[in-house]
């Protein structure tokens, strides 16, 4: 008996050895050194600064909604590259069709910005099980405003493309966009109104605007300039352009400098702002998502718009003149095509700039009759872009409302594929500016009227049938 | 008064007892002789011969008055006696009488009463002295038998065999007889004479089929197959050595039914599967497992001489020991022991030689056709844009000319004259030629084995050495193996294993004729190679000519591509060294009761060398394309001049220990139990890096570390492309953490039934959650009816008859999801900064996939085995499998390019199958002929599956992406309905909406599933093989003939946008539409009238056409074997015990393909080259 005691004494023995790691900490070894189930400030911070989903910068697919920036129509492609180079898409947006997003099984101009709301969600729940020592505290709160500052910029890009254009007088009733607050998959999604949705993205930025820092690490982190900037972009498309100034101003005083285009490399084949691809211009950076007619160079500059250009401008390329090579435009074979994205590729920067907002405050400016404050801002900007070699014209204006005009076709000069015209034209157009387009496609005219019920987006199909009952924008 | 008469043995234990007894006895007897004395005393007088008891009892009656009393039929069977006494007792003549005869008697009274003598039943012989005895239990091939009951007669003392056939019983009696008996042999009684240690060899039942006699090793135990419930295919070592090659998994390939390996386009699904798919998006490659534990080291290292055998597990009984790991099958390869007393020499050598593959096998386009294809190209335009592009594209010698003949700078009648002489050439002479050669594969192995009484040893050394049919590839391995047991005590045995692996592998940049240059252009058809003399020449795959001959003026480097030079310009160079230890102790606690420790330890590293050399393409190319033009015209190089070596690390560590109790017991003659259980602990860790390094010397071992990696630099061979250098850094660490808790038991009862039972739970590091839903729980029971045992079965026909079912549940693990937020780390290529991707969102409810099968099987033999064989069916059901299921968008858990989703459990397939072996003895005297009939039947389809089908057919369109479609299996093809050719223009034409149409991009996106032809699975559904052998004398002759059918394969895609742009493609442009009457004789399309509006969407419709959708079944040679054997005893002369000289021919092509056009499915995928035959010769020498 005595022997057999022994013996099972050795077994047990044996098994300690075999259990000799603590067996919960064996099972809970991480399966792939790369993967991490994210909780510290650390691995959240790093989310947040995954710039390929935050900021757009994975090629070939970008961020922000381009369905607006595709229906706008500071470009035409021709006959044989809308069949060639637009997707079916692309081209239901081109031609302003009623129902373009039918038989589309994924609109990704919905379906990425969400995507980057729930990665903020996910930093945002992860905080709130962070207690953070008197030491973390400011990194804490950066990344508390930071997520909170992606996730508004997201909500007021949707609402630009989904939602109908802020007016004061509808906007309680007005269907807005889905407030996505937590990453709760289990969460019930269901449209605010157009009140809630503004109201929802000036709280999160106004807190922002006093929290972040002015000196961040990387342009593809907000800062309280960046907050300040987008208040103001907000303000602007809500038309209430006191507060625009406001916040426009605040910015600029924060961080105002701009790019003397007289530095950049040009030549014929380039991106000229390749090499400086976070620009002095640069506030916050985000990127359009990618359309094939921009990307393959199919979309051809509008001539109106070309020939608004100053000679002396150096945005402008001019064919017969070799040493002018143009920031914005490349002459291939009687067109221009567009190459001036502030990321220096053919992916288009669509974040926030300086020069944005000197032509928000010089509008905000005339707006309030201050026309010679307007005038300075805009003659701020654009001699930078004016040819040193050659005396700069200054602009004037016979009146406030001159310089209105004249700035807001600045504008379009300055702000080309950034992902702004179709705001511009929603608000515009609510206050009478009556502006209407056409489009000729194999032979057809297709208009696009003022105010039309066309200028919001419908929901994909897709996200009504995962939660029936969600109201559906009208198209017609 | 008959007396038992004591034996006077000393030392006796139990002699008081025994003393107590006789005093009774004797006590008794005296009393009963008293009174016998009381009533008579005279004495007999007789003298007879041959005399009748019943007369010799008259004589006393008549002689003293006695009286017997018997019953008459207790003189039956007596003997007359012969008897001669005078004055004798009673009792001296009853005894004398009776001594000899099965009677008793008591004299009461007057009377004497006869009775049947009794056994002496209460006294025992005194017993013998005790000892303990050790034995072993082969068949009659010396191979340990085990699961062998052994039982010391006329007591219940007894043991079971081990798997290496060894028992230990305590307590028998020096002198006692063991019985023996194994289900499938020979019962055999054995008397032990004082031996304690003894050999026992049972002969093999005539009766029973030739399995029963294998032992399956599951990798936890050893039990005889004919007691296993579960579905198990065994290869011995004699099926193994059947087929030559070097990896050891290529030798099962068309031995066994229900594994399939896939070949041709179909190899792009899964190279091997058991029992066909089960599991949507996991790994379904079966769990493979050397000895006793999982090999985590790559397959190839495996030297098949030093592997005994290959034991397949199929069903639930069979694999569920494996649990969570053995949803796809499990494989497990069993290496050599030694196995006779003798030490045994065995030297195998073999040399194989294989032809230069077959490249007329390729459809290509001739050259003339190609060349006369460009002159029209030419003329109307066609190749404007590359002539005029600002990025140099390339130009075939054809259109380079075409170009000069029309600037003039080549007189017309010459570039026409120059042209006409590159119709005479045919890249496919040249390849061969140059890119290919004979290949020689050598394979040696020796090794040295024995086993004694206190050593059990098997030491084996192999190299391998193999020159590729393409030039510059070769594979070296050199293996060491010793694998020894040593028998400390009777009941301790230690086991240690060394095995150690290295191999290097070597290869050219020698894509051979799969060459696609990175400008998107293949060999055109009439490219030379070399020039008359045999000098390289060099191709415009990547530039324009004029350009790259010029460009930079001398100060770049040349930029000229040599493909037969570059064939030892870039050496991508891969060694393995793998080192495993194993250890094991196994200790006899009691005669059934024994504990195993085994330890396991395998370390292998991998280091992958890409070297490009200064001269390599690859580096001068890249050096070129950065290379950047300062003021002044000063170039410098951003990327150093001289080589690039790319470096890639990998190194598998894994740590494996088991404990595991062995329990074996046998009951009476009726009852046999054996049982294990164990716990399991393994970790393997997965490292790996990757690295590269620029300016490159290998002479002087040095490099330029000097790189700026952040900078974007203009690329000089694409006019506005810009690149920043690749780091090619990356740095990896993976761990698996698994535990495990296993028990099995088998129970049998009359030899006959069987029932068994097992469960595992599984635990991982896999999903990082809480430790208590880590683990999963499987289990299967199974039962075996040896029916020809039962009493009331009387076939003659079926000697050999079972019947067995199984039940239960096998796992698989997907590593694509976790049950929490999960995120993996990266760094931003834009700003450096580190980065977390979400990998996928908490899925609290994540489960392991589970696969149920039962599994019927019988297995039976005809009289004198003329045939035996077995049937199976299963039928599966996978569960929980991990599948994508649509969500929300709004979630934000989208894809970059679409497809909003999570991973969970949301997916099940079912599936089933019959398997059919059949082996029969056609021949058996002199001349012995054997055939082996193989058929399986395997189809599985996916039940359940929640992703929306996609708007467009053409998603499905793929045969090796995972679209899954309920109702269909997860690797099926489809094609678009195909309407025939345009009889006015040779255009294809299909349906859209039911309409005839020649909108191709409208049928290739807007076609919905249900409009699209469904023509069947990728993988064959019935497969199987055809063995012959042939035996004469010493001759032995096999023939592998093998099958599959039931499937399909999508065949060449002739394009004429790929013969366009890429410069070569399917010579089926020759049968083209060309005038109207032809669409009754051709499928292929016209040349599509230029300029060309919708070409690639027009070929992408003919390619995806249900004409182009052939089946696959085939019937094919696989292989031949030749051998020769000789032994000792048949030329006494000989030096070698045994001697074996073998010849084998694999690759021997088809013997009947089901589709009109012939195409051979193995290699038509990209209408490649055709492997030819392969010729191995052989030489097997032991001493």
């Amino acid at each position: 008996m005595k022997k057999y005691i022994y013996k099972h004494r050795l077994i047990a023995i044996v098994l300690i050895i075999f259990y000799g790691c603590k067996k919960s900490s064996f099972l809970e070894t991480r399966p792939d050194d790369s993967l991490v189930v994210p909780t510290s400030l650390k691995d959240l911070q790093a989310i947040l600064d995954n710039d390929a989903i935050m900021n757009g910068n994975a090629s070939g697919v970008g961020l922000m909604p381009n369905s607006g920036e595709i229906s706008y129509n500071s470009y035409y492609v021709n006959d044989a590259n809308f069949g060639g180079v637009l997707t079916p898409l692309e081209q239901k947006l081109y031609k302003w069709d009623k129902q373009p997003f039918t038989g589309e099984p994924n609109i990704l101009d919905w379906d990425l910005p969400y995507r980057s709301v729930f990665y903020s969600n996910v930093v945002l729940d992860g905080l709130k099980k962070i207690t953070p020592e008197a030491s973390q505290q400011s990194e804490f709160n950066n990344i508390y405003y930071s997520a909170l500052f992606y996730r508004a910029h997201i909500f007021y890009q949707l609402a630009q493309i989904f939602a109908p254009v802020y007016a004061s007088e509808t906007a309680s009733t007005d269907w807005g966009i889905p407030l996505r607050l937590t990453a709760d998959v289990n969460e019930e999604i269901r449209r605010s109104t157009v009140a809630e949705t503004y109201s929802k993205i000036i709280e999160d930025l106004k807190s922002c605007a006093g929290e972040l820092t002015t000196n961040p690490l990387y342009k593809t982190r907000p800062s309280k300039q960046a907050a300040c900037a987008l208040l103001a972009r907000v303000y602007l498309s809500m038309r209430n352009y006191d507060s625009a100034f406001v916040y426009a101003d605040k910015s600029l005083q924060l961080y105002n400098k701009l790019v003397d285009y007289n530095i950049l490399m040009v030549t014929n084949t380039n991106f000229p702002f390749l090499n400086i691809r976070f620009n002095d211009e640069v506030i916050f950076h985000c990127l359009l998502r990618e359309c094939l007619p921009l990307r393959l160079g199919a979309a051809i500059v509008d001539n109106t718009i070309y020939n608004s250009y100053n000679n002396n401008d150096l945005r402008k390329a001019d064919k017969n003149n070799d040493l002018l090579k143009g920031a914005f435009y490349r002459f291939i074979s009687n067109t221009y095509s567009f190459r001036g994205s502030y990321y220096g590729s053919v992916q288009l920067f669509s974040g926030l700039a300086t020069d944005e907002l000197y032509l928000i405050r010089a509008e905000c400016f005339a707006r309030k009759n201050s026309t010679s404050q307007a005038l300075s801002d805009l003659n701020a900007l654009l001699i930078k872009r004016w040819r040193n070699t050659v005396q700069y014209t200054q602009v004037t204006a016979t009146d406030a409302a001159d310089a209105l005009n004249k700035i807001l076709e600045e504008r379009k000069r300055e702000l080309m594929f950034r992902g702004l015209f179709w705001t511009d034209l929603r608000r515009l157009n609510k206050e009478g500016r009556n502006i209407s387009f056409t489009r000729t496609v194999l032979g057809q005219t297709y208009t696009l009227p003022p105010n039309d019920l066309r200028y919001t987006f419908p929901i994909p199909d897709n996200v009504i049938n995962f939660n029936p009952g969600m109201p559906q924008n009208p198209r017609q | 008064m008959l007396f038992p008469n004591p034996l006077p043995r000393p030392g006796n234990v139990t002699i008081k007892t025994l003393r107590v007894m006789k005093i009774t006895a004797f006590l008794l007897t005296v009393i009963s002789l008293h009174a016998a004395a009381g009533g008579h005393s005279q004495t007999i007088t007789i003298s007879t011969k041959n005399a009748p008891l019943e007369k010799i009892f008259a004589e006393i009656k008549k002689q003293t008055g006695y009286e017997f009393v018997y019953r008459w039929e207790l003189l039956q069977n007596t003997k007359p006696v012969d008897i001669d006494v005078k004055n004798a007792t009673v009792k001296q003549v009853l005894d004398f009488c009776l001594k000899d005869q099965p009677l008793d008697y008591k004299i009461l009274d007057n009377l004497i009463v006869l009775n049947e003598k009794a056994e002496p039943k209460d006294v025992r012989p005194p017993p013998l002295p005790l000892t303990d005895i050790t034995g072993k239990v082969t068949d009659s091939e010396g191979n340990p038998l085990a699961g062998a009951s052994i039982k010391v007669k006329g007591t219940n003392n007894g043991a079971t065999t081990n798997e290496k056939g060894e028992f230990t019983i305590i307590g028998v009696d020096e002198n006692a007889t063991l019985i023996i008996t194994s289900v499938s042999h020979e019962t055999q009684e054995i008397k032990l004479n004082g031996r304690k240690d003894i050999t026992v060899q049972l002969k093999i039942k005539i009766t029973e089929l030739g399995i029963v006699s294998v032992t399956v090793n599951t990798g936890y135990q050893h039990i005889p197959k004919v007691q296993a419930t579960g579905s198990f295919n065994h290869i011995d070592n004699e099926l193994l050595n059947r087929r030559v090659s070097t990896n050891i998994l290529d030798r099962i390939e068309n031995l066994t039914p229900g594994v399939l390996f896939n070949r041709g386009e179909a190899a792009n699904t899964d190279t091997l599967l058991i029992r066909g798919r089960s599991t949507i998006f996991a790994n379904a490659q079966p769990l493979i497992v050397v000895d006793n534990f999982p090999y985590d080291g790559n397959l190839s290292n495996i030297n098949p001489n030093d592997m005994e055998s290959i034991t397949i597990l199929k069903d639930a009984a069979a694999a569920s020991i494996w649990g969570a790991r053995a949803g796809n099958g499990v494989i497990i390869i069993t290496t050599k022991k030694g196995k006779t007393s003798k030490t045994r020499v065995e030297l195998n050598s073999s040399i194989t030689w294989q032809q230069k593959p077959d490249l007329f096998n390729v459809n290509q386009i001739s050259s003339s056709d190609f060349i006369d294809l460009e002159k029209k190209l030419y003329s109307l335009g066609y190749y404007n844009g590359a002539i005029t592009s600002p990025s140099h594209q390339p130009l075939t010698p054809v259109v380079d000319l075409l170009v000069a003949k029309t600037n003039g700078s080549v007189p017309a009648a010459q570039a026409d004259a120059l042209i006409e002489a590159l119709k005479q050439y045919d890249s496919r002479n040249e390849l061969q030629k140059y890119f290919y050669q004979l290949g020689v594969n050598q394979q040696h192995a020796i090794s040295a084995s024995g086993n004694t009484e206190h050593i059990n040893y098997y030491m084996g050394i192999g190299y391998d050495r193999n020159l590729s049919t393409k030039v510059g590839q070769q594979y070296d391995r050199i293996s060491i193996r010793s694998q020894n047991t040593f028998k400390i005590t009777r009941k301790l045995e230690l086991t240690v294993g060394l095995n150690h692996i290295q191999s290097i592998e070597k290869n050219g940049n020698n894509p051979g004729y799969n060459y696609y240059s990175n400008a998107g252009k293949f060999y055109y058809p009439y490219t030379q190679f070399a020039d008359e003399a045999g000098r390289p020449l060099p191709i415009y795959l990547h530039y324009r000519r004029g350009w790259v001959d010029t460009v930079g003026s001398g100060k770049l480097l040349n930029w000229l591509y040599y493909p037969i030079s570059e064939i030892n310009n870039t050496i991508s160079k891969t060694k393995i060294r793998n080192n495993m230890i194993n250890a094991g102790i196994n200790y006899k606690i009691m005669n059934s009761l024994s504990v195993d420790l085994k330890y396991n330890y395998q370390n292998q590293v991998s280091t992958l060398n890409d070297e490009y050399k200064d001269l390599s393409y690859f580096s001068r190319n890249l050096i070129n394309n950065f290379t950047q033009i300062g003021a002044g015209g000063v170039l410098s190089y951003p990327i150093p001049r001289g080589g690039i070596l790319d470096l890639f690390n990998s190194e598998i560590t894994s740590h494996q220990g088991r404990a595991q109790a062995n329990y074996s017991q046998a009951w009476g003659t009726r009852h046999q139990l054996a049982a294990i259980a164990g716990y399991e602990i393994r970790s393997v860790i997965t490292n790996g890096n990757r690295n590269r390094l620029y300016g490159y010397n290998p002479a002087l071992s040095s490099v330029n570390p000097n790189i700026n990696y952040t900078t974007v630099y203009p690329q000089y061979g694409t006019p506005g492309a810009t690149a920043q250098i690749a780091t090619n850094q990356s740095i990896s660490k993976k761990t698996d953490h698994f535990i495990s808790y296993y028990a099995n038991a088998a129970y049998t009862y009359n030899s006959r039934y069987i029932l068994s039972a097992s469960a595992r739970m599984d635990e991982a590091n896999l999903f990082g959650v809480k430790t208590n839903q880590k683990g999963t729980p499987l289990w299967s029971a199974g039962a075996s009816w040896l029916l020809h045992k039962e009493d009331f079965y009387k076939s003659g026909l079926f000697p050999f008859l079972r019947l067995r079912v199984t039940y239960g549940y096998n796992g698989n693990i997907s590593r694509s999801t976790s049950a929490y937020t999960t995120a993996s780390y990266n760094i931003s290529t834009i700003t450096s900064a580190p980065t977390a991707t979400i990998q996928n969102p908490p899925n609290e409810k994540l489960r392991w996939e589970k696969v149920g099968i039962i599994n019927f099987g019988i297995d039976f033999e005809l009289k004198n085995k003329i045939v035996s064989g077995s049937i199976e069916y299963y039928n599966k059901k996978a569960t929980d499998l991990m599948g994508q299921a649509p969500v929300d968008p709004t979630l934000g858990l989208s894809q970059n390019f679409g497809g909003s989703y999570f991973f969970g459990n949301v997916a099940s397939m079912k599936g089933n199958g019959v398997e059919i072996e059949l082996n029969s003895r056609n021949l058996n005297r002199s001349v012995k002929w054997y055939t082996t009939f193989l058929f399986s039947y395997s189809s599985s389809k996916v039940t359940e599956y929640l992703m929306p089908l996609s708007s467009a057919g053409s998603t499905y369109l793929s045969t090796i992406g995972i679209n899954p479609i309920i109702g269909k299996p997860v690797f099926a093809l489809y094609s678009f309905r195909w309407r025939g050719l345009d009889p006015a223009t040779g255009d294809p034409q299909g349906y859209l909406n039911g309409n005839t149409s020649k909108d191709y991009t409208g049928i290739y996106s807007a076609t919905k599933i249900d409009s699209m032809i469904y023509n069947g699975p990728v993988q064959s559904p019935y497969f199987g093989a055809l063995r012959n052998t042939i035996n004469i004398k010493n001759w032995s002759l096999s023939i592998n003939i093998s099958y599959k059918l039931g499937y399909y394969f999508r065949k060449n895609k002739f394009s004429y946008n790929t013969i366009f742009s890429s410069w070569n493609g399917s010579g089926d442009y020759a049968q083209r539409w060309q005038k109207p009457g032809d669409e009754k004789t051709t499928n292929i399309p016209s040349m599509p009238g230029y300029p060309f509006t919708n070409l690639i969407a027009r070929d992408q419709f003919f390619q995806y056409a249900e004409i182009n959708v052939l089946k696959g079944d085939n019937i094919r040679l696989e292989d031949i074997s030749l051998s020769y054997d000789l032994d000792k005893n048949q030329w006494v002369k000989m030096p070698f015990s045994h001697v074996r000289l073998y010849l084998y021919i694999a690759n021997l092509g088809t013997l009947w393909i089901a589709n009109k056009e012939k195409i051979d499915p193995y290699y038509d995928y990209n209408n490649g080259p055709r492997e030819r035959k392969r010729i191995s010769l052989g030489l097997n020498i032991s001493f």
